[in-house]
């Protein structure tokens, strides 16, 4: 079994257990459509808080969680300007995967490891990663569209087949809109922009397209 | 529950797609009986499928396969001869990219010495000057070995770095291995010398002569290499004159020696075509104008060194009258080698699978003349830039091309 499989395989295991202990943290509670009925107000609101405690604090479940576990996969395409000969001739497309912690409504850390291709001639792998800051500015908004933006600034890493040095180290900064699709589900859609440095200095302008799950 | 059960399994795929990768086609060293037997099948049914080169280069190809399976009549040879003499009979197509590459972990170096393969015998083809080897002398051995069975096998031999760069190949692979281990070479006198292997894969590096720019590539087998030649030659934009030195430049990517040539012209150069051995056009390649053109005269430095896509570089010049070459025939080596697997671990084989005809349909695999030849252009040794300043004056094809753009002809 290769070291990538290995690796694959205990990312996986360590998102099951989370999601395992997530899931078992959501079986004390009302179930969020019930929730999400009492709050709109269309039936009554059932008695959920009957094991409320007797201090009077407020039900668990309409505590916004501080924090919360995500994974999300993306990919999209990107044009690629060379410092060198300022000038636009190749094109990067990648795929990758991640995991998010929200902290709060607003804040989300994410890290995420992409596998691609950049095309200038023939096909060249590339993989690399990033570490990045998710910022939803208005996650409560009435208006869906407005609701969905987020905003999200990184450090990235890229490393092309074939090198002569180790990677290229960058920033990276995106523009998105995320649409739940269905509770715990989003589709994700950004347009972003990576500066990178050193050997293969240069800038890649593009779009991705995601899906993002949050436990 | 379900929904979590569903999206684990969901994740697991994914992941798992991504973290599989495809093994060794035949296994891995040590290597026992049906190892040795599936790489030898391997071979020939990858070289009976594609190798284009048959009637040009008159191959005897029952010969060819009849070595190849000889390899296996003899159990007790030791896995390092066992694939040394695969690489023998894979040198009998006379085909640079036909041929077995090792990945290498560390850095890998080679004397400061050239050979040649020269009616049967080896002969030293340069030296640096004090590793007390002279230009025609004659090795007979290399670490022991006869000298010319091991040159042959590395004609069809290379070496990888770890990140799966071609960094030795041809003669150069007989002597490579490791940085700062020695190799003995023994004389036909019965003289021994031994050498260090040194790092030669250096960067690109330019210098000045006046208004006139040198650019010395050594490989164009690094991606972001491509990046430091278009710095390089932003440097060299206000110059009268370019010389682009690819003596020995062994080659690498096409995408590399395309985007420098990018560079010298102001419109896209034509479409090399792809050809496989049913004479059908597999796909066209690309040299398209990038960022902004040097405007000077070029001259171009090539020698029997000036292999694969440094040859391809030079046919490219030739096709688009964008400079003069100067030096000794080229290398050639052009064809595609577009079908190869890991036969065993650490242990590659390629064959080639098309070869490249320029738009008028020449063939590039035998290598061309030079526009202005020089005979003594062997009459050199590369200096590391670390370790010394360019010498014109040991330097007759610098000194000449120099010369050329200075209006002196």
């Amino acid at each position: 079994m290769s070291l990538r499989y290995t690796a694959a395989l205990s990312v996986m295991l360590g998102l099951c257990l989370a999601a395992g202990q997530a899931f078992a943290e959501d079986d004390a509670r009302p179930a969020p459509d019930i929730i999400q009925a009492s709050h709109q107000g269309t039936q009554p609101a059932p008695r959920v808080d009957a094991q409320a405690p007797e201090d009077g604090a407020r039900p668990e479940e309409e505590r916004p969680r501080l924090f919360g576990l995500g994974v999300f996969t993306r990919g999209g395409m990107a044009a690629y300007r060379a410092a060198g000969c300022g000038c636009v001739d190749r094109k990067t497309w990648r795929a990758g995967l991640g995991a998010r912690l929200h902290v709060g409504s607003y804040l989300a850390a994410e890290f995420g490891a992409n596998f691609g291709m950049m095309m200038l001639g023939g096909n060249f792998p590339l993989n690399g990663w990033e570490v990045a800051a998710r910022w939803q500015p208005a996650p409560h908004a009435g208006a869906r569209a407005v609701a969905g933006l987020y905003t999200r600034l990184g450090y990235a890493s890229m490393q092309v087949m074939g090198m002569r040095s180790a990677g290229a180290p960058g920033v990276s900064a995106a523009l998105g809109w995320s649409l739940e699709l269905v509770p715990m589900l989003s589709l994700e859609v950004e347009a972003g922009a990576q500066r990178h440095f050193g050997s293969m200095a240069h800038w890649q302008l593009g779009g991705q397209l995601g899906i993002a799950t949050r436990f | 529950m379900r929904r979590w059960l569903v999206a684990c399994a969901l994740w697991a795929c994914v992941l798992a797609q991504s973290g599989c990768q495809t093994g060794p086609a035949c296994g891995s060293f040590p290597l026992d009986a049906e190892t040795r037997r599936c790489m030898v099948s391997t071979i020939d049914a990858m070289v009976r499928d594609h190798y284009p080169f048959a009637e040009q280069k008159g191959v005897d190809m029952s010969l060819f396969f009849k070595g190849l399976w000889a390899s296996l009549d003899d159990a007790e040879l030791d896995d390092e001869s066992f694939v040394l003499s695969l690489a023998q009979s894979l040198a009998m197509l006379e085909d640079g990219h036909t041929r077995l590459e090792r990945y290498r972990l560390e850095e890998v170096g080679a004397p400061p010495v050239k050979l040649a393969l020269r009616a049967g015998q080896v002969v030293v083809r340069r030296a640096a000057p004090g590793v007390g080897l002279k230009p025609g002398e004659v090795i007979a051995a290399i670490d022991g070995r006869p000298a010319p069975p091991v040159l042959r096998s590395a004609f069809a031999s290379a070496e990888r770095g770890a990140s799966g760069e071609v960094l030795l190949l041809g003669a150069d692979a007989a002597l490579a291995g490791e940085v700062g281990t020695d190799v003995r070479l023994q004389t036909a006198s019965g003289r021994v010398v031994q050498l260090t292997r040194q790092a030669v894969l250096h960067e690109p590096f330019i210098r000045r002569f006046g208004d006139v720019g040198y650019l010395r590539i050594k490989t164009f087998g690094f991606i972001d290499d491509l990046d430091r030649l278009d710095r390089l030659i932003n440097e060299l934009m206000d110059t009268r004159g370019l010389i682009i030195d690819l003596r020995d430049n062994g080659g690498g990517y096409p995408s590399v020696s395309d985007g420098l040539f990018g560079r010298l012209v102001a419109e896209d150069g034509a479409p090399f075509a792809l050809v496989d051995r049913q004479g059908r056009v597999h796909r066209h390649m690309q040299a398209r104008s990038r960022g902004e053109t040097y405007p000077g005269e070029v001259v171009v430095l090539v020698n029997e060194g000036t292999f694969s896509a440094a040859n391809y570089f030079a046919h490219r010049m030739r096709e688009e009258h964008r400079g003069v070459l100067l030096g000794g025939r080229t290398g050639g080596g052009a064809a595609s080698p577009d079908r190869g697997l890991m036969l065993v671990d650490g242990l590659w084989f390629q064959v080639s699978t098309y070869v490249v005809e320029t738009l008028s349909g020449l063939n590039t695999e035998d290598g061309m003349a030079p526009t202005i030849p020089l005979d003594d252009a062997d009459a050199w040794y590369e200096v590391p830039p670390e370790q010394g300043a360019l010498s014109e004056e040991q330097d007759v094809m610098l000194r000449r091309a120099r010369r050329y753009l200075e209006g002196v002809q």
